[in-house]
């Protein structure tokens, strides 16, 4: 090789070398520089990506169906039958679609006597903005002059067929509502629910002869069992903590201080505590979030919804962390108030089977606290479920479950130790005091399943199968076959 | 074309973009500004204004820095133990600053505690008592309320009182910190009563700030660079270097 070309190869390599220099320069030198001091939030920079997100009208969906045969003959329709919500909505809309509509406020006295009745009630555990729920069913109101607010209990009676009945909640006002429109199909809803096989409820006033209308079942099967579940995150997975953290802290999620208790919680932290992130042993998850001096607009219930369910869908995802699907619906709304500014906290609850799910303890599987355009408050604590576990549930036999006069007459005692430890004194000198004063104030028996810490004083890792009986804000939660108490009760609207 | 000149002019273009880019790194790692000249100089007459007055000598140059994750290091007691029977006491006449430290040190070794971010601090004798003092450092950047302190009495170490946080690893990325003035106005607004003040020293740490933290039995932590100013003789106030 002659001497040029070997200053000229030289000079090749001299020449790449230097190109990779300048590339590497440029990069060390910028680098940090990308690292902006404000956080953007993972979620903002891939805006474009599509969440998976439940449709507002599927987490929108009643709490209880309740269908009277009339002479004390009920039954709740069962959340795989909730086709005949669909049906229910579709006449209420035709209905309040007409021109004549005429609305009359009622008393409470004459709700309960039309009800009655061969009748339903669809009943909701929160209040709901009248006008706005309806447009967001897509439900055409021709009449303006609406003095409905809320509503939350809506009702159709045989006793007066030209008319729905709406009890608004917040303002503790019913309203008879009347319209030429054939309502014919809602006839046609309980003699169809009639004809089928159904979990027969009675008032417990027919089998206590006590004043409590709180429907009782009596005789039901289920093909409910334990259920076993795992948590969606433990605290040894570390890549997975911090891809989730990532969602809440974004680009400076470097400069998130993060603390490691000795009991297995990891804290991130940003800034003096501006935001905190929590995750916690049992794989429960919270995020709390200082309100900025950004200015302020409240947003309406169903855009606060909304905001709610894409913050979830952002952050942790509506499934488990491991892709679990289970089915989720809105379990409560509430309006909140914090720095005088107003909001709505959102609880969102699982159904497992057809089920829902109850944590113990007053604790919520997805609860959202949205203040105008902020996030103050989220907490999740998602049950991973094996696909597979839940599919086989399908197929399970039916067993006979205990009857809740049973679980009652068992438990009375129990029950009176939970309300006098809540504050509220259940009366009595004699067994049969404690019993009647006792019954008379439960307020609902309902079917679910109930995640407990512990049973027997062993963490279980399972759901149970429960009756759960509610007084006020006091759920308790009784084994559905056995009828033993289980976990702790809860104070506040826990199931999930 | 003339590739041998075109490769000449590549090459000296190369050249001169890389000394450009080296400079702007090397010059944007410790330059302090004209700007930040006089800022600082009026921060401190707006200062003594306030009644404070700055006699330590005040760090200029402006970095960046990435946080630090610590984890809070068990000692093993059983270890220690075992060394502190094992010891043979050095007689009390040969007992002096020099042999107390050297003692201190070779008893820290055997303990297997010393690391390089062991740095000594200073030695106190009280009737007969030493205490020999060692803080944490990581590249010559203290660790704040990470120490460890050797007590020699009778010609042996008597006990070893130890806080310690072990570096784990830097954050990825780094942040410049706050100049010196943006700390000391930060430090002037907390100070609310106008009482007078004299600011000693002023250094760069690492801080946890434990404020509020409401935590218990931690396992690790992230320090984050802090301005630590020590005033009044000893009184010690720490200054987030993050904006």
């Amino acid at each position: 090789m002659t001497r040029p070309i070997q200053i000229e190869r030289v000079k090749t390599i001299f020449i790449v070398v230097l190109f990779i220099m300048t590339i590497l320069l440029l990069y060390f030198s910028w680098k940090d520089s990308f690292i902006v001091s404000i956080k953007i939030p993972i979620d903002f920079l891939s805006q474009e990506e599509t969440i998976p997100m439940p449709l507002t009208e599927d987490l929108i969906k009643p709490n209880e169906i309740m269908v009277n045969f009339g002479s004390d003959a009920h039954t709740i329709v069962a959340r795989k039958d909730y086709a005949y919500w669909d049906a229910f909505v579709l006449s209420v809309s035709g209905f309040l679609n007409r021109e004549n509509l005429t609305i009359t406020e009622i008393t409470k006295n004459q709700f309960d006597e039309a009800t009655g009745f061969r009748s339903i009630r669809v009943k909701f555990d929160y209040n709901l903005p009248f006008k706005d729920t309806l447009a967001q069913l897509d439900i055409q109101l021709n009449e303006n002059n609406i003095p409905i607010e809320m509503f939350t209990w809506i009702a159709y009676s045989t006793a007066i067929k030209d008319s729905i009945i709406i009890y608004d909640g917040k303002n503790q006002k019913y309203y008879r509502l009347i319209s030429d429109y054939d309502l014919t199909a809602l006839n046609t809803i309980i003699d169809d629910i009639e004809k089928n096989s159904f979990d027969p409820y009675f008032p417990m006033r027919v089998f206590l002869g006590l004043d409590n209308s709180t429907l009782m079942p009596i005789s039901v099967k289920t093909e409910m069992k334990e259920i076993a579940y795992g948590k969606e995150i433990n605290y040894y997975e570390t890549e997975k903590i911090v891809k989730l953290a990532q969602t809440f802290f974004g680009e400076g999620f470097d400069f998130v201080r993060k603390i490691t208790e000795s009991s297995g919680t990891t804290i991130y932290m940003y800034g003096y505590g501006q935001e905190i992130l929590i995750l916690n042993k049992d794989g429960a998850i919270e995020y709390k979030e200082e309100l900025g001096n950004a200015s302020y607009s409240a947003l309406s219930f169903f855009d606060s919804l909304d905001l709610a369910a894409n913050f979830i869908g952002a952050h942790g995802s509506w499934e488990s962390l491991n892709g679990t699907k289970l089915t989720p619906y809105l379990k409560d709304a509430s309006p909140i108030i914090i720095d005088d500014k107003s909001g709505y906290r959102f609880k969102f609850g699982m159904i497992i089977n057809n089920h829902p799910l109850y944590l113990d303890g007053g604790r919520e599987t997805l609860s959202v606290d949205v203040i105008g355009n902020e996030i103050a408050n989220y907490k999740r604590q998602m049950l991973d479920i094996s696909q597979n576990t839940l599919d086989s549930l399908i197929n399970e036999p039916l067993r006979q479950t205990m009857d809740p006069i049973n679980i009652l007459t068992d438990n009375h005692i129990a029950i009176k130790t939970v309300l006098n430890a809540a504050g509220i004194i259940v009366p009595g000198t004699t067994e049969t005091d404690f019993f009647e004063n006792t019954s008379i104030l439960i307020d609902e028996i309902k079917m679910g399943y109930v995640k407990t810490d512990e049973k027997d004083g062993i963490q279980t890792g399972k759901v149970y199968p429960a009756w759960i009986f509610r007084v006020g804000d006091i759920y308790m939660y009784f084994d559905i076959f056995t009828g033993k108490l289980l976990g702790n009760p809860n104070q506040g609207p826990g199931g999930v | 074309m003339d590739w041998t000149k075109a490769k000449n002019i590549l090459i000296a273009a190369l050249l001169a973009t890389n000394l450009l880019l080296l400079g702007i790194m090397v010059y944007g790692n410790t330059k302090v500004s004209a700007e930040d000249a006089i800022f600082l100089k009026n921060t401190i007459a707006v200062l003594e204004a306030r009644n404070i007055v700055v006699v330590a000598e005040l760090p200029r140059k402006s970095i960046r820095m990435p946080v630090l994750t610590v984890e809070y290091d068990n000692d093993d007691a059983e270890l220690i133990k075992m060394q502190l029977m094992s010891q043979e006491a050095l007689p009390i006449s040969e007992m002096t600053e020099a042999s107390a430290r050297n003692l201190a040190e070779s008893f820290i070794e055997k303990c297997g505690l010393m690391t390089k971010n062991v740095r000594y601090e200073g030695i106190k004798e009280n009737k007969g008592i030493y205490t020999v003092s060692y803080s944490d450092a990581i590249n010559g950047i203290a660790i704040e309320d990470s120490y460890m302190n050797c007590i020699i009495k009778d010609g042996k170490v008597e006990a070893i009182n130890r806080l310690w946080l072990k570096p784990v690893a830097f954050g990825k990325t780094k942040k410049r910190i706050i100049p010196i003035a943006q700390a000391l106005i930060k430090f002037m607004s907390e100070n609310k009563d106008n009482s007078k003040i004299t600011i000693g020293k002023i250094e760069l740490v690492y801080w946890l700030d434990s404020v509020n933290l409401g935590v218990e039995s931690l396992v690790s932590d992230t320090a984050f660079p802090a301005w630590k100013i020590v005033y009044n003789g000893g009184q010690i106030a720490h200054i987030n270097a993050f904006e």
